[in-house]
């Protein structure tokens, strides 16, 4: 059996609404993940989707329970620590790409390399390595204004891949693209899946959630694997 | 209803607060601009007040009043006595005396005959046109002394007793004239002629000449008015009255009485009662005097008596007001010089303002494109951003007055450039007032500039495109001056009037013409604000190529590899990175400039002095002899006081072709050795002579009959240096010339001892034989005569070492020396400089430009990379979640900053240095205007401090820029995931 590479544990979260009232969003979330696993997470608008992933990605604490990436618990970290985690074990994918302007394709691959310490020629050759993988070489030296949604949500696996962190954290990756290219970008994390990755995907798009391996609904604060209830 | 009216203002308060970058930026810019404005004005109230109060102080009586000649009465003295007998009980005054002397109508003149100690006074050519020096005689009472009139005119450092005035042949002169004539109190004056010149323009021009003599008059006194900080415009109003008893008018100069008296000479002096008028200014002291004038003229018309049928024409003079007229030029001068020097500086926070009320239409941009989608009006549209400007600029004009009461007095207490006299603390309080026409014209100014701003900028906004409510940012828009190519030609006319006056200061190369007409005034008029405006233009390109070009390297450094690749992009990213550097490249040139003219303003005070003493003291003596062993003989305290004396011996005048001139020798050989030694007598600059002073005294050593002429002498003559010229000597007693050729070993630029540039210079020997020459002697006996000198520079032994006490035991061993005139210490001359008397103000404006500046610029940094910084934070927040520390979003931030700074601060310097040259003219003219002398202004660079100023200010924009970037790097980082 493989170690798992996340496992969230009767997770909750509130956020403060001042004057003593808080407000409860996630009240309860249990995953677990191994090497390999794709798994996609639904749910309505304002169910807590993107701060399950923030909380997983470290870029928001929980207020109790337990996150392990990687074998480390989150809550334990500071903020230093936390961001060995975002820089070594996670890497992320956004809705809008969220690509450095005025650098190219091959520019932005290499920029969470150089924040991890790794300078030279071989970062330039990892980069168009990763550019290779996700089938846009051809664009290496293009900026992103110059690169399709598509394009540059390739970038952005690229980027993601960059430090090879073995949980990739997607958040709506599909949001800003048409259904075609959403389906070659899911098609790409499925490939990429096969190859020993981690995925944890949050999508609205029902279609799209149903390539991945488990789809997880997330309601009243809590997360059930889906059933054929759900999928009627 | 009236909570209505004011709900707007919380509403208000909360945008200025929630949106405090850009509130920063335009509340910034609103302060240093009221600030600057009402410094100055202040300082300008608070100078005219301080002299106004001087004057009223001073003033020995503030109304004449004279009776009119109408043909029938022509006693005007005994008129004035009935006049006295109308007012005398009047209780608006204090005092009153009959006094007589020159009125409209004459013009009068003393003319002193010091014959025997060598020295004659104007005269009267032969066309009855005066030359007296502007002095004139004035008759009072005997018993003047015992009135509050005799005892203000003693108020001021009078020296001397005032009642001799009532015995005999006395008078008593005003300290002007005791210079100017070198005499002292004790001293008799052979003979005082005394001319009255009466013009008459009845049918055609006519003027009778009446005289008088006084012999052998005795001063008894010495008097000084009081002028205040103006007392440099002495000359132009002080009083240069000699006062005489009027008895000794009756009895010795009996034609002149009877000219005074039937020609309205004669005239009531009053004093009035300070009580009954208010004189806490000088709009409503004069407005009461006037109105009291204006009474006695009234009552005087009425008197109706048999005596005078028609009632006396009186008609009455203010003399405060006369007194203020020339302050308030005077004012006029300054605050219009100050404002010039200011003006970059005031610029400089109106762009700061600009870019405040840009910055916060820019923000509103799709707010106001959403709301005129709703179909908000122009009203509507405008309220919020006029009323957060309305706000900012009370609260901005409020704490920017406040600033202007410390400038005014940073103004007026600085000793030297960021050189402040602390003790003058004290006086704050002078400054520290609402005064309502200050407040006005500053709050005015900035508040009209506000709203056209607003109103202006805004109509754009309010014009913009309805899809702009789904843009963003719009692309920055390139300026006018830039998108035109302007800021280049501005920057090459300016650079063209920089080179031209680093040419006239370093004669570079010979010009081949020079620009006159409308050129010179746009290259030397508007020149420096082309360079200025044109060069911080071109900085922003400068600023945005330069770091491109040095990326390769800078991203090497080992301390931003891990961030190289952000920075890059930085680097490469346009927009108001380029505001940036226009402002830093405004501020800093400011700075050095500031900092420049305010070290070249000191040194240029204290090359002045030395020039002006010549050693460390100048003694001055009625008779041109060999004082030198008089000199060195002295003793203070049982001590050798004097080291070595040097005589600037006087020949006889001299003609070359058409011109004269007069000639001044020194003994260059014992001088020469001096400087060889190190010991020189003469305080010698580098610019003295033309090429090293050591070379040129060899050069007159080796070559006695040579001789040094000022620049413009030789271009004059049309000679080359090394040519020879012939001097033509006249004669004593004859009609007659005799020549000499001597040769022009070089140029001088200005002597040590306050001799001019237009003076030739020879040795000594040379003189003596011109004098020998001149008094028709046998030309070998020249070398049997003594040096001849009036002027002495005496070097002492303890030089700047000797302290006040000791100053003037040797003061008073100088003046035991037969025909001493007068001394002056170089040590109590640079003292005096050191507390600040007399410097208007210049070394405060300079600092306080310079602290404008650097506050701008760190304030504007601090502002816009805020802004910048805040509109990052989702990319900010994108790299924190791709691993990025909070020290690498520190470390880009610093790194994309940094070079641009750099390459801003180095280009502002340059920029700096250009005004400075160019600005050095105008500082010339006002420093010549003020009397302070005429030595070339030498610009001194304080490359030290100029070097510290720009790493300090690279440093403090760094540690703003920290400051700013802190609150996006400490940011919320969920922002990365949300959808922007």
């Amino acid at each position: 059996m493989s170690q798992p590479i996340l496992i969230i544990k009767n997770l909750q979260k509130s956020f403060d609404l001042g004057g003593g009232e808080t407000l409860p969003v996630l009240t309860g979330v249990d995953i677990k993940m191994e090497k390999t696993d794709f798994f996609a997470l639904m749910g309505a608008s304002g169910s807590g989707k993107s701060t399950l992933l923030n909380i997983v990605g470290g870029l928001v604490s929980s207020t109790s329970g337990s996150v392990r990436v990687c074998d480390k618990e989150l809550s334990d970290l500071n903020d230093s620590k936390l961001t060995d985690i975002r820089r070594h074990d996670v890497g992320w994918i956004f809705q809008n790409f969220a690509l450095v302007e005025n650098l190219t394709a091959v520019e932005n691959v290499i920029v969470p390399l150089n924040l991890a310490g790794q300078t030279g020629p071989e970062v330039q050759e990892r980069a168009k390595e990763l550019l290779q993988q996700v089938g846009i070489i051809d664009r290496m030296n293009h900026f992103p204004d110059g690169l399709s949604g598509g394009q540059q949500q390739r970038v952005a696996i690229a980027r993601a891949l960059a430090n090879d962190p073995p949980l990739i954290l997607a958040d709506e990756p599909t949001g800003n693209l048409d259904t075609k290219t959403g389906e070659e970008i899911i098609q790409l994390f499925k490939k990429l899946a096969e190859n020993g990755k981690t995925i944890l995907m949050v999508t609205h798009d029902v279609a799209l959630a149903h390539a991945a391996d488990k789809v997880f609904i997330l309601k009243n604060g809590a997360t059930y694997e889906e059933t054929e209830e759900d999928i009627i | 209803m009236i909570r209505d009216r004011i709900e707007w203002i919380p509403l208000t308060l909360y945008a200025i607060f929630r949106n405090k970058r850009r509130s920063f930026a335009m509340i910034s810019g609103i302060i240093l601009g009221v600030m600057i404005l009402s410094g100055i004005f202040l300082y300008s109230t608070v100078l005219k007040q301080q002299n106004f109060e001087t004057i009223v102080e001073n003033a020995p009586f503030e109304i004449m009043l004279n009776i009119e000649n109408d043909g029938t009465i022509v006693e005007n003295r005994e008129t004035l006595g009935d006049l006295v007998n109308l007012i005398q009980s009047d209780p608006e005054i204090s005092d009153y005396t009959i006094l007589a002397g020159g009125t409209d109508d004459f013009e009068a003149s003393v003319i002193i005959d010091k014959t025997g100690i060598g020295y004659s006074g104007p005269t009267v050519d032969d066309d009855e046109d005066l030359f007296g020096g502007g002095m004139s005689p004035l008759f009072v009472d005997p018993d003047i002394h015992t009135s509050l009139i005799g005892e203000r005119i003693v108020k001021t450092d009078f020296e001397g007793d005032f009642s001799k005035i009532a015995s005999g042949n006395t008078t008593i002169i005003p300290r002007s004239v005791a210079s100017e004539y070198q005499l002292r109190v004790g001293d008799k004056i052979n003979t005082i002629n005394i001319t009255y010149s009466q013009y008459s323009w009845v049918d055609n021009f006519d003027s009778k000449v009446f005289r008088g003599s006084l012999t052998n008059v005795e001063v008894v006194g010495i008097f000084e008015i009081n002028t205040g900080e103006a007392g440099l415009f002495s000359d132009l109003f002080a009083m240069k009255d000699l006062l005489f008893s009027s008895s000794l008018l009756n009895s010795t100069l009996p034609e002149i009485n009877d000219v005074i008296k039937n020609n309205e000479g004669f005239f009531l002096a009053v004093k009035i009662d300070e009580n009954q008028f208010d004189i806490s200014d000088p709009e409503n002291m004069n407005g009461g005097i006037n109105k009291y004038i204006n009474k006695i003229v009234k009552r005087a018309q009425n008197l109706n008596t048999t005596e005078y049928p028609d009632g006396l024409r009186v008609s009455g003079f203010n003399f405060i007001e006369m007194l203020l007229l020339p302050f308030q030029i005077f004012n006029i001068f300054i605050t219009v010089f100050d404002i010039l020097l200011v003006a970059p500086a005031v610029i400089l926070a109106l762009y700061l303002l600009f870019f405040g009320v840009e910055m916060s239409l820019e923000e509103r941009r799709r707010e106001i494109a959403i709301k005129k989608v709703q179909g908000a009006d122009t009203r509507q549209l405008f309220g919020e951003m006029r009323n957060e400007s309305f706000l900012l600029f009370i609260f901005g004009t409020a704490i920017g007055y406040l600033g202007g009461i410390f400038g005014a007095w940073i103004i007026a207490s600085s000793l030297g450039f960021l050189k402040f006299n602390v003790g003058s603390f004290t006086d704050f309080q002078d400054f520290f007032q609402i005064d309502g026409s200050t407040l006005a014209w500053s709050a005015g100014i900035v508040g009209l500039i506000v709203l056209i701003q607003v109103y202006k900028k805004g109509r754009s906004f309010i014009e913009s495109e309805v899809s702009e409510a789904v843009q963003r940012y719009e692309e920055k828009k390139v300026g006018f001056l830039r998108r035109n190519k302007l800021d280049l030609v501005c920057f090459g006319i300016g650079s063209i009037g920089v080179f031209l006056s680093i040419n006239s200061t370093h004669d570079v190369i010979d010009l081949p013409f020079e620009p006159s007409g409308l050129l010179a005034f746009v290259i030397n008029g508007l020149g420096p604000f082309f360079f200025w405006i044109g060069g911080a233009l071109v900085g922003a390109r400068i600023a945005k190529k330069v770091p491109l070009k040095l990326e390769k390297f800078f991203l090497s450094l080992a301390i931003f590899k891990d961030v190289a690749s952000v920075i890059r992009s930085g680097l490469r990213r346009r927009g108001d990175i380029d505001r940036l550097a226009i402002i830093i490249v405004l501020t800093l040139s400011i700075a050095t400039l500031a900092a420049s003219q305010g070290t070249t303003d000191e040194m240029h005070a204290i090359r002045t002095i030395e020039w002006e003493v010549g050693s460390d003291f100048q003694v001055n003596f009625a008779l041109p002899a060999d004082y030198s062993q008089n000199l060195t003989s002295i003793q203070v305290n049982g001590e050798n006081a004097v080291n070595q004396v040097l005589g600037l011996g006087t020949g006889p005048t001299i003609r070359i072709l058409n011109d004269e001139f007069s000639i001044v020798g020194f003994n260059a050989t014992s001088e020469y050795e001096n400087v060889k030694n190190g010991k020189s007598i003469g305080i010698w600059h580098s610019d003295s002579f033309s090429g090293s002073t050591k070379r040129a005294l060899k050069k007159l050593k080796d070559n006695p009959f040579g001789v040094y002429l000022s620049g413009g002498s030789v271009n004059l003559l049309d000679e080359k240096v090394g040519n020879e010229i012939k001097l033509n000597i006249p004669i004593l007693g004859t009609e007659n010339l005799t020549s000499f050729r001597v040769e022009i070993l070089g140029k001088i630029d200005h002597f040590p001892g306050n001799i001019g540039g237009e003076t030739i210079i020879a040795h000594s020997d040379l003189i003596q034989k011109l004098r020998a020459l001149a008094e028709n002697k046998s030309s070998d006996a020249y070398e049997n005569l003594a040096m001849n000198a009036s002027r002495w520079l005496v070097k002492t032994n303890k030089g700047m070492q000797m302290s006040s006490s000791v100053i003037n035991l040797f003061r008073e061993q100088l003046q035991q020396i037969q025909y001493y005139s007068s001394d002056i210490s170089l040590k109590k001359e640079l003292d005096a400089l050191k507390s600040g008397k007399g410097s208007f103000g210049i070394p405060g404006l300079l600092s306080l430009d310079f602290i404008v500046s650097v506050s701008a610029a760190l304030i504007s940094t601090f502002a816009f990379v805020s802004i910048l910084m805040e509109r990052r934070r989702y990319e900010f927040a994108v790299l924190r979640a791709i691993g990025a520390k909070k020290l690498q979003i520190y470390k880009l931030a610093i790194g994309e900053s940094s070079l641009m700074i750099l390459t801003s601060v180095i280009w502002g310097i340059i920029i700096g240095v250009g005004i400075t040259y160019q600005f050095n003219g105008v500082f010339e003219i006002f420093s010549i205007f003020l009397g302070g002398g005429s030595l070339d202004r030498q610009i001194v660079f304080p490359w030290l401090s100029v070097i510290l100023i720009g790493l300090g200010m690279t440093l403090g924009m760094l540690l703003a820029t920290l400051l700013s970037v802190r609150s996006a790097a400490r940011q919320d980082l969920s922002m990365a995931t949300r959808v922007v």
